[in-house]
């Protein structure tokens, strides 16, 4: 009788909406273990505020939240394109030359290997408490999985096919904009998609190194929250569902300017 | 019909065929790092003539075609070639272009702008009633479909050559011969000269005017077989649409049968008098 089944249900395909559903039920269920812990064991709410403490902070300083999520999403937003767009002219260069990628290696895994703790207050110092230092630290930290995922999409592309663009007559701009462009885009905004969470991490280490009053953003509100830990629960709670937006959004983008790498089923024969 | 090569060029009147040749290779050699590939080869392909070469696989059929689309040069010898056009052995569509902008790949690439690239190719695809699938993209055709996409890409911009590297190899048997057919009213419709590089005997007889098979590597010439009758049209007038030759072949047509007894014959001697470590 099994083998009559063409597919279990574990490979059928979710719909969108249940999809949706189901993405809201998981973190529901977290959080009504993690209120029921708090009430039931009677937790003090300055070590761990129970969810509804966190929403009724989110509601009472909304105006506050708003204005340093709208500054914290700023950092992140444009530090991603400026990663996307140095870690694809990097993968680019480095694979276009070897002497490029011999010499740049080294200098890109190094610059993982720096703690934002470290680096945020001197480029603070450096460049002032602007927005300015803050989008480089992000960048800095996102532009890594970025370049990685493109060099190696590059590195992967057939290589009959530019022979195959020499035969008619491509030089090396025109393979490299019919062939191996589309080839990395993909991969790069993948790299975007893996940056995102660290992305928000870097903008409030950011943050935290220096700001003008009333300018910090989410690090800022994290940083001068104190003993009113709700509050800072409920930062961290909106830069959660943001860095969950900021990824679907990725993914619709990926969707739209690289159709290809979705093959879906059926077409005509 | 079968004539040995001498290491003059193999000569193009053999069956009667005749016109000053689009293609002339004479004593073309080519070794690659301590592998001699090609050991002077000579061939000639008139204007409008389908030739196949044929031979064991890892003889050199591929490196010739290399030779031919100028990705490689020979090291000796002299090779004369019109600009060709590679159809290659997968179709190598580009995924993120749909059919229409994959025929239109080399207009573009030439320099034509992208409108008239696009209406140029949207006149091939509809010559051949396949206007329908323009805007799906390769992973959405079959198998069978690419391969004709990827034929109309390499007709798409009119050079004279076409080289088709084991065309159909990938394909079922049913789909290869209804593609043969297909091809073969293709050709019919907008002449070319053709080589066709292929293992399989049958398509190469059914396919071409003349088959020339290749000896195990490293590669020379060892036969050539007109098949069939000859066409007229390849002397006389360039408009005129042979009669009695492609397409349409009938396999069981006396002339087909015996050209194809006649290439595996020259196959199987090839294969013998060669040193047994030049057979893979």
């Amino acid at each position: 009788m099994k083998l009559a089944e063409p597919r279990t249900a574990d490979q059928r395909p979710l719909s969108t909406g249940a999809r949706v559903a189901l993405g809201v039920l998981g973190p529901l269920i977290v959080l009504g273990a993690w209120q029921a812990y708090v009430r039931l064991a009677n937790v003090d709410e300055i070590l761990l505020p129970a969810p509804t403490t966190v929403v009724t902070a989110l509601v009472d300083d909304h105006e506050l939240l708003w204005d340093a999520f709208l500054r914290t999403a700023q950092e992140i937003v444009f530090g991603l394109a400026l990663a996307l767009a140095a870690g694809l002219l990097l993968a680019g260069g480095m694979h276009l030359s070897r002497i490029f990628r011999a010499t740049m290696s080294p200098l890109v895994i190094a610059t993982q290997a720096i703690p934002i703790p470290a680096l945020a207050p001197v480029l603070i110092f450096w460049l002032g408490f602007g927005l300015g230092p803050k989008i480089l630290i992000v960048a800095i930290i996102c532009f890594f999985p970025v370049a990685i995922a493109t060099l190696d999409a590059l590195e992967r592309v057939d290589p009959d096919l530019p022979r195959l663009l020499r035969t008619m007559g491509a030089n090396r701009w025109q393979r490299m904009r019919w062939v191996e462009l589309p080839a990395a885009l993909p991969a790069a905004l993948s790299g975007a998609k893996m940056s995102v969470a660290i992305g928000g991490i870097a903008a409030v280490f950011a943050e935290y190194s220096g700001y003008e009053q009333g300018e910090g953003g989410l690090g800022a509100v994290i940083k001068t929250a104190q003993l009113d830990t709700a509050r800072a629960f409920a930062a961290v709670a909106i830069l959660a569902v943001f860095a969950v937006l900021t990824t679907g959004v990725l993914a619709g983008l990926q969707r739209l300017l690289a159709p290809w790498a979705h093959r879906r089923p059926g077409g005509p024969a | 019909m079968s004539v040995p090569s001498t290491g003059s060029p193999a000569p193009i009147g053999a069956g009667g065929v005749g016109g000053t040749p689009i293609l002339a290779a004479r004593d073309v050699h080519r070794t690659i790092g301590d592998v001699e590939i090609l050991a002077g080869v000579d061939l000639e392909i008139a204007p409008r003539e389908v030739v196949a070469i044929v031979g064991p696989s890892g003889s050199g059929k591929s490196t010739l075609l290399e030779l031919v689309c100028g990705l490689q040069i020979p090291d000796r010898g002299t090779l004369t070639v019109p600009s060709a056009a590679l159809m290659p052995q997968r179709d190598l569509l580009l995924p993120w272009l749909n059919a229409r902008d994959n025929v239109a790949l080399p207009l573009r690439i030439a320099g034509v702008a992208k409108v008239e690239a696009r209406e140029r190719a949207d006149a091939l695809l509809r010559r051949v009633s396949l206007d329908a699938f323009g805007s799906y993209r390769p992973d959405q055709l079959s198998g069978g479909m690419r391969q004709r996409v990827s034929f109309l890409r390499a007709l798409a911009t009119d050079r004279p050559l076409l080289c088709l590297d084991e065309p159909f190899g990938a394909l079922d048997a049913i789909t290869r011969e209804e593609l043969q057919s297909w091809l073969g009213d293709l050709l019919d419709d907008r002449p070319r000269s053709v080589l066709l590089v292929t293992h399989d005997v049958e398509e190469a007889v059914m396919l071409s005017d003349r088959v020339v098979v290749f000896s195990p590597r490293p590669a020379r010439v060892t036969a050539t077989v007109v098949v069939g009758s000859p066409r007229p049209d390849l002397e006389a007038a360039p408009g005129a649409v042979p009669a009695a030759a492609r397409p349409h072949r009938d396999p069981t047509d006396p002339l087909i049968v015996a050209a194809r007894a006649e290439v595996r014959d020259a196959l199987h001697r090839a294969m013998a008098s060669a040193p047994s470590e030049g057979v893979r």
